[in-house]
């Protein structure tokens, strides 16, 4: 199961989704709302103090 | 055509070791090790050590859902179809990922280095959420659609003459930080973007290259970064804004046209941007309201078709600029009847 959401931000909108194997039950909202939350939290910091850019192969 | 699944933890994933590859999830090692055509799984059955990307592989997809351990090395991977990260998996892998075929790049939260290539011509390539990487993502050839999705990459880039669409629906797409740059050639290119959001996410440079697109928002951020905007092509804006407070340039291409539904771009006292061109050849700015860029803004000089008054925008210092009003399409019509 796909469930998506958005955050209105400084510089548009976050969109993400969180995905869930179809055959186990879905945490209740309390988690989900962290499980949001932690994901926009991580993209924010991913724009703001990202990890360095690495040397590729 | 088959499954694989990795199983036995730790080991490499090369065109030799047979030993971590199974027929079934859990199952005995020594089956083949997967090609183009095969479906390849990292699961929960598959340990918990380092699998090492150690040589050029690839699989018709790659499904890394209820995996947690490791991703590591450097070499490259070509994925003919979907490719999903695991939620509880760690990445330090940096090679190249390329998706060269029909299918959704899901990352369940999960970024890495190492640059993200969609080349699947005549096939398209969805996000299944948001997805992010500090490399590059770049569109070679076939569809990329976001969904709606958002994308963030220090580069985002669609060059070459290949065919190929970028369609970023009403996506927030943020370039940067670092040297951050968003890259587009209009040979072969097919962009949508009348709904999007380009945020230009302050580093050491700031390099946009529509390559003569249509953009919805495009936000020069953020609030105290000083570094130079540097704007290539000739692009059409729905509106072109800035969250920055601090002085800083943008220097648009000698000769280029930049065509704007809203400009809201302004400074602040003691705190003017500069617009300019890249060299003493004039920069056409054109909208559909007069060019009044602000009592308190300075002439540079070399300008034409600007009104130092009004306060919309203002605080900006000013240089080898020719400001034209556009003419709408009902306006040329009325004014035809005469």
């Amino acid at each position: 199961m796909k469930i998506d959401f958005e955050f209105p931000i400084e510089y548009g909108v976050f969109r993400d989704a969180l995905h869930f194997p179809d055959d186990q039950p879905l945490p209740g909202d309390d988690v989900l709302e962290l499980l949001k939350q932690q994901r926009l939290q991580k993209w924010l910091e991913s724009i703001n103090n990202p990890p360095p850019s690495v040397q590729e192969a | 055509m088959a499954n694989r699944y990795w199983v036995g933890g730790t080991g490499n994933w090369n065109t030799l070791n047979t030993t971590n590859w199974s027929a079934t999830s859990g199952g005995s090692g020594g089956a083949s090790v997967p090609t183009s055509v095969d479906d390849v799984f990292f699961d929960a059955n598959s340990g918990t050590g380092t699998v090492t990307i150690s040589a050029n592989n690839g699989a018709k997809s790659v499904n890394c859902t209820g995996f947690t351990g490791t991703w590591a090395g450097t070499s490259a991977l070509n994925v003919g179809g979907s490719f999903t990260y695991g939620a509880g998996m760690t990445i330090t892998w940096t090679g190249q990922l390329s998706i060269i075929g029909t299918g959704t790049l899901t990352s369940n939260g999960k970024s890495r280095g190492g640059t993200t290539t969609i080349n699947a011509p005549g096939e398209t390539v969805t996000l299944g959420d948001a997805f992010a990487t500090s490399s590059t993502f770049t569109v070679n050839a076939g569809t990329f659609d976001t969904a709606d999705y958002s994308v963030t990459a220090r580069i985002f880039s669609s060059v070459g003459t290949s065919t190929r669409t970028v369609e970023l629906r009403s996506s927030t797409i943020s370039v940067g930080p670092l040297a951050a740059q968003f890259n587009l050639a209009a040979t072969g290119l097919t962009f949508n973007a009348t709904s999007s959001t380009v945020n230009l996410v302050p580093g050491s440079t700031v390099t946009f290259n529509g390559g003569n697109q249509t953009f919805g928002t495009v936000v020069i951020g953020a609030a105290t970064n000083t570094s130079t905007v540097t704007i290539q092509g000739s692009n059409t804006f729905g509106t072109l804004t800035s969250t920055r407070t601090v002085a800083y340039p943008i220097t648009f291409t000698a000769g280029s046209t930049q065509t704007f539904t809203n400009f809201n771009v302004s400074g602040s006292a003691g705190a003017l941007v500069t617009i300019g061109s890249s060299s003493t050849t004039q920069v056409t700015l054109q909208k559909p309201s007069a060019w009044n860029v602000g009592a308190n803004s300075v002439d540079g000089g070399n300008n034409t078709g600007l009104s130092f008054t009004g306060s919309n925008p203002d605080y900006l210092s000013i240089s080898y600029i020719k400001g034209i009003v556009t003419t709408t399409s009902a306006n040329t019509n009325f004014l035809s009847m005469f």
